[in-house]
């Protein structure tokens, strides 16, 4: 698993976790200490994430996370996009 | 509406959390008058954020040593390190439809009469978004809300006289890419009720609660049995299972 942090403008942290395999993303781990509402939707979210590719920019990534309907408080889905973009690029194997 | 305000009930951090879970579902069934609830901790705990990893926060073996319990909580945010006495707790269960949906709003407010009572004693304590108190020597507290349909639970921890030492031994705050000087500013990042006001812990609570009630119809309360036999067994069950508290 690919990690990289992401530090948000007023100050939470998103912690990515990427699993890349043959060039696929085959999971996806959200960590940190943002809000979510309701805090139920993060799996779904992560499961979502699985139909990004390694190349999905910024922007589609935050697409894909907005069609789970949760509410994010603290982050945005662009953050999670550059948190992804981190991971997938220069993210720590861990 | 009459406030129910409750200051007594020593637990552990578990049987705190899980006091929190069984007052806010009955809240959010409309069983409950509002409440606010101040904690009393029979134990040195990390209450961490729900999305957080547990092991990208705490110092696993260090915790483990000192007898540290550390606990998920129902909300989001940070982890923190308190000790008994040494901080201040409380929580609020009240109606969804008298507070902001706006977050941050809703925040301010709830937060406002702890604000007040720490200007009060001297303390030159702010709201800074989206959900921490702070003075300019640095963060005095934090708070964290969860959402049912019904329900809002907002629960803030300040620092009393936290041994901030210690709490960096505990919590992995940026141990990723830190350098001791790093560490250093984490430290001075924190700061106490204690180094800014002469009042005994009990003292600061009471006028906590004095702000709290001045605008509204409110009486003291305990804990009812029936809850704390709720709690014990959400306790057992959850917030003292590694299954909950490592999941992430």
């Amino acid at each position: 698993m690919q990690k990289a942090s992401h530090k948000v403008e007023d100050g939470k942290m998103v912690k990515i976790g990427v699993d890349i395999n043959n060039e696929e993303v085959e999971g996806v781990e959200i960590r940190g200490d943002f809000f979510l509402e309701p805090p139920e939707k993060l799996g779904e979210i992560e499961e979502k994430m699985k139909d990004l590719d390694i190349d999905s920019t910024i922007e589609e990534v935050a697409e894909k996370v907005e069609e789970v309907e949760a509410e994010l408080i603290g982050f945005s889905h662009r953050d999670i996009g550059e948190a992804f973009r981190k991971a997938v690029e220069e993210g720590d194997e861990k | 509406m009459k406030w129910r305000i409750i200051n007594e009930g020593e637990f552990s951090e578990a049987m705190h959390h899980a006091i929190d879970e069984v007052l806010t579902e009955k809240m959010d069934e409309g069983e409950m008058q509002p409440t606010l609830r101040f904690w009393y901790r029979k134990n040195p705990s990390v209450p961490m954020g729900r999305f957080q990893a547990f092991k990208d926060e705490v110092e696993v073996d260090y915790a483990q040593k000192k007898g540290i319990e550390v606990v998920r909580r129902l909300t989001g945010g940070g982890a923190m390190f308190a000790e008994p006495g040494n901080v201040i707790t409380y929580s609020i269960y009240i109606p969804k439809d008298q507070v902001p949906e706006d977050f941050e709003e809703s925040y301010e407010e709830l937060d406002k009469f702890a604000v007040e009572a720490l200007r009060e004693i001297g303390v030159d304590a702010e709201y800074a978004p989206l959900n921490d108190i702070e003075h300019e020597d640095g963060k005095l507290g934090g708070a964290a809300q969860l959402r049912k349909d019904n329900a809002v639970l907002h629960h803030t921890t300040m620092s009393y006289d936290l041994d901030t030492a210690e709490m960096l031994r505990v919590l992995r705050i940026g141990k990723e890419k830190v350098s001791d000087k790093a560490v250093k500013s984490a430290e001075k990042r924190v700061s106490r009720i204690k180094d800014h006001a002469d009042a005994e812990r009990r003292e600061v609570v009471e006028k906590m609660i004095e702000k709290f009630v001045e605008d509204k119809k409110h009486e003291h309360d305990q804990l009812k049995d029936e809850e704390i036999k709720r709690a014990k067994e959400i306790a057992d069950k959850k917030f003292s299972s590694e299954e909950w508290n490592k999941k992430l």
